[in-house]
C-alpha cells in the first residue's frame, strides 16, 4: 500500500492536528479529576503525529516533532523518576507527590503538583514510543 | 548523620568532576580529593571524640524494613581511615600517572564511585545496606578493570571479574536473607551478639562464604584477580590490593564474633585460606610480570588473613590486613612508576633502575621488606604477632603451612625487588625518564607509615584490640621467643629459595601438566557452555518466523494459568447472559469482526476487522461506565490500525502467498488452545465473588491523594511504581524498535523502483 500526497488529508490534518494536540494537553492536565491522564493524552498526541505523517510524510513529521523520539522517551522516563525522587527529597517516600495550590482571582484555584510531572513523563514516553515506531515503520508518501 | 553524608560526598563530587574536566582539567584532582580529606577529618574527629560517632541510619524501604545504617566503631573507623587515606594518596598519584586529562577525570570519577561503596562496606551495620555498597564496589571495579575499553583483553578481564564477584554476591544476598530470617533482624551487631543456630544458619553461612571468597579472591575463585591487572595501576593498587579485595575479609571479621566457633566456620574458612595462601605464594614466585607477581602475592596474603579468621584470630588478621594495605599499595604504585619510566615491567628486561631512581628503590625496599616480614617494619611486627598467636593456640598444621608460604613470600619479595631495581649481567641498563614528584609521594608516604608503625606498633596494637576486642602481641622486639625463631627460619629459608630458584627469569608453568583443571579454565568452559546452551535454545524458539514467535509467546503465557486451573477448576456458572441489552449488540459486532478477520483474504481487511473487535469492546467498557478504559481502548485501536498499515505495506497483500513456517493444523491448535483458555479465564474471573475491600479503599482514599478520578489516582499514586515499570517497558520496547527495525522499503516499493 503506497501512500500518495492527498490535498484532502493535508487540509484535514491542518485543522485537526492543533485541536488534537490541545485536547491531549487538556486530558493530561485534568486527568486526575476527570477521565484522561498521561497515557490517554499521549495516545491522542500520537494520533495527531500519525496524522501529520500520513498527510505530510517523514519530513513533515520531523518538522512537527523536531527532537529525536528515542531521546524523548529517555527524557520522559527521567522526568517520571525525578518526580518520584522529589517526593523522597521532601521527606516522603519514592513517588509521593508535593502539592502547591493558589487561588487566583477570576481563574479560580490552580493546583500544581509533581504528580503532573510524573504524568507528563508517561505522556512523553508514549509519544516517543509511537513516534519511534512511525519513523521506523512508516513508508513515505510520494 | 555526618558519616552517611561523608559517604554521599564521594558520589556528589562526580558531577563536579565532569563539570570542570573540560575547561579546568587542573582542578579535577583537587576536587576529587575533597571527599577523601573530609572523610579523614571526620574519622579523626570521631576517633578523638570531638564529633559524636555511633549508629546512624536512614530508612530506605521502610515497608520492608530495609535501612542503610553505618556504625562508626573503632573497627569501622580504622578501615574507613585506610580507604580514605590510601584513596587520597592514589588521587595525588593518578594526577601524575594519567597524562591525558580526560582519562584522568574518568578514572577519578569512577574511583570516587568506588570509594563511596567501599567506605559503605566497611562501616555498614545492616546486611542489605552492606550488600548494596558491596555491589557498588563490584560495578566500579568492572569499570576500572575495563578502563582501557579499546582493548579486548581488558574487556574480557572486566567481564570475568564482574561475573565471578556478582555470582558470589548473589549467593551472599541469599545468605543474608536466610540469616535475617533465622535471627529476625538485619542488623549485623545484633546478629553476632546473639547468633542464631540451625541448618538454615549453616546454609546461610556457606552462601555468605561464597560472597566473601569470590570478592577476596580465595581459591578456587582467585583467578579473576590476576586478570584484573588489566586495570590502570592506580586502580590495581587501590581496589585490587588495598581495599576492595579486603571486603570479603571485612565481612568475615564482622561475622566472626558470632560464628567463628562453629565447626563449619573453622574448617571451611581455615582450609580455604591456607590453600589460597600456599597456592598464591607458589604462583607468585613463577611470575615474570612485576604486577602479576604482586597480584598472586595479594591472593596469597588474602589467604593468610582468611586462615587466621578461620581459626578465630581476628586481631591478628586485622593487623595483617592493615600492614598489607600499606605495603601492597606502595608496591603497585612503584610498579606503575617503573613501568611509566621505562616502558616495561618484565623481570629480565629491567636493569639498573635502582641506580637511576634511588628514592623509589628505597621506598620499594621498605614495602617489599614489609611484605617479606623483615624488621623493623610493620609487616614483621604483624607477622610475628600472627606466629605468636598460632604458637599460643598450638595450631601446628596451620602454622606450618603459613610458615612455608611466608618463606615463599620472602623469596618472591626478593624476586620482585631485584627484578625491578637490581642490575642483571648481560642486560644493558635501561633508560628511565624522570618520574614525577606527585607519583613518588604516595609510595614514600606509605613507606614512612610502614616504618613508623613498625618501630612503634603500640597505637596499632591499641587500635586493633579496641576494634575486634582481641589482644595481639604487636611489638618490635619480642625477646627470644618461639615466634622469633619461626620468623628467622622463614627468612633464612626464603633467602635460600630466592637464591636457588627465584632468580630464574623464565619459568615454564605450561610444561608442568597437573592432573587438576585450572580454575580459570573451568570458568571459561562453563561460560562457553552457557553461551552454547543459550544459542541452542534461541535457535529453536527464535527461528525468525513470526508465526512461530507468536505461537511460543501465546502458548507459554497461557500454559501456566491453564495448568493451575486443571487442579483448581471449580465452575459455578451462574452468570447472567447480559446486564444490559446493548451488550448483546456489541458482543455480536465483536464476534462478527473476529470471524470476519479469519475469513478475509487481504491482510489490511483483517487488520480493520480486528479494529472492529476492539471498538466493540470499547463500547462494552462504556456500558459498564468505565470511560478511562473506553477512551484508552479506542485510542489504542486507532493507533494500532494505523501502525498495522505501515507494517502491512511491507508484506504481501494477501494471506497465503508465502510458504508456511508453521503448519496449518498447528496454527489451529494454538488458536483453539488460546481461545479456550481465555474463555475459561473470563468465566473464572467473572464468577469469583470479588473482594471489594481493596477497591473500596481506593475509592475512599482517592480524595486524600488529591484527585477525583480514581482510575488516574490508582495509576499515578497508589500503583505509581507499577506505572513507572510499565513506561520503562514501553521505553525499552521503543528502543528495541529503534534498534531492530531499520527503515527498509517494502518489496513492492523496491519492485516499483526497479
Amino acid at each position: 500500500m503506497r501512500m500518495r500526497f492527498s490535498p484532502f488529508l493535508a487540509t484535514g490534518a491542518q485543522t485537526m492536528v492543533p485541536t488534537l494536540m490541545l485536547f491531549s494537553v487538556y486530558l493530561l492536565v485534568v486527568g486526575h479529576d476527570v477521565p484522561g491522564g498521561g497515557f490517554a493524552g499521549g495516545l491522542i498526541a500520537s494520533s495527531g503525529l500519525l496524522l501529520v505523517f500520513l498527510a505530510f510524510g517523514r519530513r513533515g513529521l520531523r518538522r512537527a516533532f523536531p527532537i529525536d523520539p528515542e531521546t524523548a522517551m529517555g527524557f520522559g522516563l527521567v522526568l517520571a523518576i525525578a518526580a518520584g525522587v522529589i517526593g523522597l527529597a521532601f521527606g516522603g517516600t519514592f513517588l509521593t507527590y508535593e502539592y502547591a495550590q493558589w487561588t487566583v482571582p477570576v481563574i479560580g484555584d490552580i493546583k500544581v503538583s509533581t504528580l503532573l510531572a510524573f504524568d507528563l513523563g508517561v505522556y512523553i514516553v508514549v509519544v516517543g514510543l509511537v513516534t519511534t515506531s512511525i519513523f521506523k515503520l512508516g513508508s513515505d508518501p510520494s | 548523620m555526618p558519616f552517611i553524608l561523608s559517604i554521599a560526598a564521594y558520589v556528589a563530587v562526580i558531577p563536579l568532576i565532569w563539570g570542570v574536566s573540560g575547561r579546568f582539567p587542573r582542578a579535577v584532582a583537587p576536587i576529587s580529593s575533597l571527599p577523601y580529606v573530609a572523610q579523614l577529618i571526620l574519622v579523626s574527629s570521631i576517633a578523638l571524640g570531638w564529633v559524636p560517632g555511633g549508629y546512624e541510619s536512614i530508612d530506605w524501604i521502610p515497608s520492608l524494613g530495609v535501612t542503610i545504617a553505618v556504625s562508626t566503631d573503632t573497627f569501622a573507623l580504622l578501615l574507613a581511615a585506610i580507604v580514605a587515606g590510601i584513596g587520597l594518596l592514589i588521587v595525588v598519584y593518578s594526577a601524575g600517572y594519567f597524562a591525558d586529562p580526560s582519562r584522568r577525570s574518568r578514572f577519578l570519577a569512577q574511583m570516587s564511585l568506588f570509594s563511596a561503596g567501599m567506605v559503605g562496606v566497611v562501616t555498614s551495620d545492616e546486611l542489605l545496606g552492606l550488600f548494596v555498597f558491596w555491589e557498588i564496589t563490584t560495578v566500579a571495579s568492572y569499570l576500572l578493570i575495563g578502563f582501557d575499553d579499546e582493548k579486548a583483553e581488558a574487556r574480557a578481564s572486566a567481564l570475568q571479574a564482574i561475573l565471578v564477584t556478582t555470582s558470589g554476591g548473589l549467593a551472599m544476598l541469599a545468605g543474608f536473607v536466610l540469616m535475617a530470617m533465622a535471627s529476625g533482624t538485619t542488623r549485623i551487631s545484633t546478629i553476632v551478639a546473639d547468633p542464631p543456630t540451625g541448618t538454615m544458619v549453616s546454609v546461610a553461612l556457606v552462601l555468605i562464604f561464597l560472597g566473601a571468597f569470590t570478592k577476596s579472591a580465595q581459591f578456587p575463585f582467585h583467578f579473576w584477580l590476576p586478570g584484573a591487572m588489566a586495570a590502570p595501576t592506580p586502580a590495581s593498587a587501590y581496589l585490587h590490593s588495598a581495599t576492595m579485595v579486603k571486603a570479603g575479609i571485612v565481612l568475615l571479621l564482622l561475622l566472626a564474633p558470632g560464628f567463628a566457633t562453629t565447626f563449619l566456620w573453622i574448617w571451611v574458612v581455615t582450609a580455604t585460606g591456607l590453600i589460597t595462601m600456599a597456592l598464591g605464594a607458589i604462583t607468585a614466585l613463577t611470575q615474570r610480570d612485576l604486577k602479576l607477581l604482586l597480584a598472586y602475592g595479594t591472593v596469597s596474603q588474602l589467604g593468610f588473613m582468611t586462615a587466621l579468621i578461620g581459626l578465630g584470630f581476628t586481631g591478628a588478621a586485622l593487623a595483617v590486613l592493615v600492614a598489607h594495605s600499606l605495603f601492597k599499595a606502595a608496591l603497585f604504585l612503584i610498579v606503575g612508576i617503573v613501568d611509566k619510566a621505562t616502558g616495561t615491567r618484565q623481570i629480565g628486561e629491567l636493569s639498573g633502575v635502582g641506580a637511576r631512581m634511588p628514592i623509589v628503590a628505597v621506598a620499594g625496599a621498605i614495602a617489599a621488606g614489609s611484605m617479606a616480614g623483615l624488621p623493623p617494619l610493620l609487616g614483621f611486627v604483624t607477622k610475628e604477632g600472627a606466629f605468636d598467636t598460632l604458637i599460643g593456640a598450638e595450631d601446628w598444621l596451620p602454622l606450618a603451612v603459613i610458615a612455608v608460604s611466608s618463606a615463599l613470600t620472602v623469596a618472591y619479595a626478593a624476586r620482585w625487588w631485584f627484578g625491578a631495581f637490581g642490575s642483571t649481567k648481560g642486560i644493558s641498563p635501561v633508560t628511565a625518564a624522570q618520574s614525577k614528584t606527585s607519583m613518588v609521594l604516595a609510595p614514600v608516604a606509605l613507606g614512612v607509615l610502614t616504618v613508623s608503625f613498625g618501630i612503634d606498633p603500640r597505637p596499632m596494637a591499641a587500635a586493633v584490640e579496641h576494634a575486634v576486642g582481641q589482644n595481639v602481641k604487636l611489638v618490635l622486639w619480642p625477646g627470644f621467643t618461639p615466634a622469633l625463631a619461626v620468623s628467622s627460619i622463614v627468612v633464612a629459608a626464603g633467602v635460600w629459595l630466592y637464591l636457588a630458584r627465584g632468580r630464574q627469569t623464565e619459568f615454564h608453568p605450561e610444561r608442568r601438566r597437573t592432573p587438576f583443571p585450572r580454575a580459570a579454565d573451568v570458568y571459561t568452559a562453563s561460560l562457553r557452555g552457557l553461551l552454547r546452551t543459550a544459542d541452542a535454545v534461541t535457535g529453536v524458539v527464535q527461528n525468525g518466523s513470526l508465526p512461530v514467535y507468536l505461537a511460543v509467546i501465546v502458548v507459554s503465557v497461557l500454559a501456566v494459568p491453564a495448568a493451575t486451573w486443571l487442579f483448581t477448576w471449580n465452575p459455578s456458572l451462574s452468570l447472567p447472559v447480559w446486564n444490559h441489552p446493548s451488550e448483546l449488540v456489541l458482543g455480536v459486532i465483536a464476534a462478527a469482526g473476529a470471524v470476519a478477520a479469519t475469513r478475509v483474504q487481504r491482510r489490511m481487511a483483517a487488520a480493520l476487522m480486528i479494529g472492529v473487535v476492539g471498538y466493540a469492546i470499547a463500547g462494552i467498557y462504556v456500558v459498564f461506565s468505565a470511560p478511562d478504559l473506553a477512551l484508552t481502548q479506542l485510542l489504542i485501536e486507532t493507533l494500532t490500525v494505523g501502525l498495522f498499515a505501515f507494517v502491512l505495506a511491507k508484506l504481501p497483500r494477501r494471506f497465503g502467498a508465502e510458504p508456511r513456517s508453521l503448519p496449518f493444523r498447528a496454527r489451529i491448535a494454538v488458536a483453539l488452545f488460546a481461545g479456550i483458555v481465555v474463555v475459561l479465564a473470563a468465566l473464572a474471573t467473572s464468577t469469583v465473588v470479588p473482594n471489594r475491600s481493596v477497591a473500596d479503599e481506593y475509592i475512599a482514599r482517592a480524595s486524600d491523594a488529591g484527585g477525583k478520578n480514581v482510575v488516574n489516582v490508582v495509576l499515578t499514586n497508589f500503583r505509581a511504581l507499577d506505572t513507572l515499570g510499565e513506561i520503562t517497558v514501553l521505553a525499552a520496547a521503543g528502543i528495541g524498535i529503534g534498534a531492530l527495525v531499520r527503515p527498509v522499503r517494502s518489496r513492492r516499493e523496491r519492485g516499483e523502483a526497479s
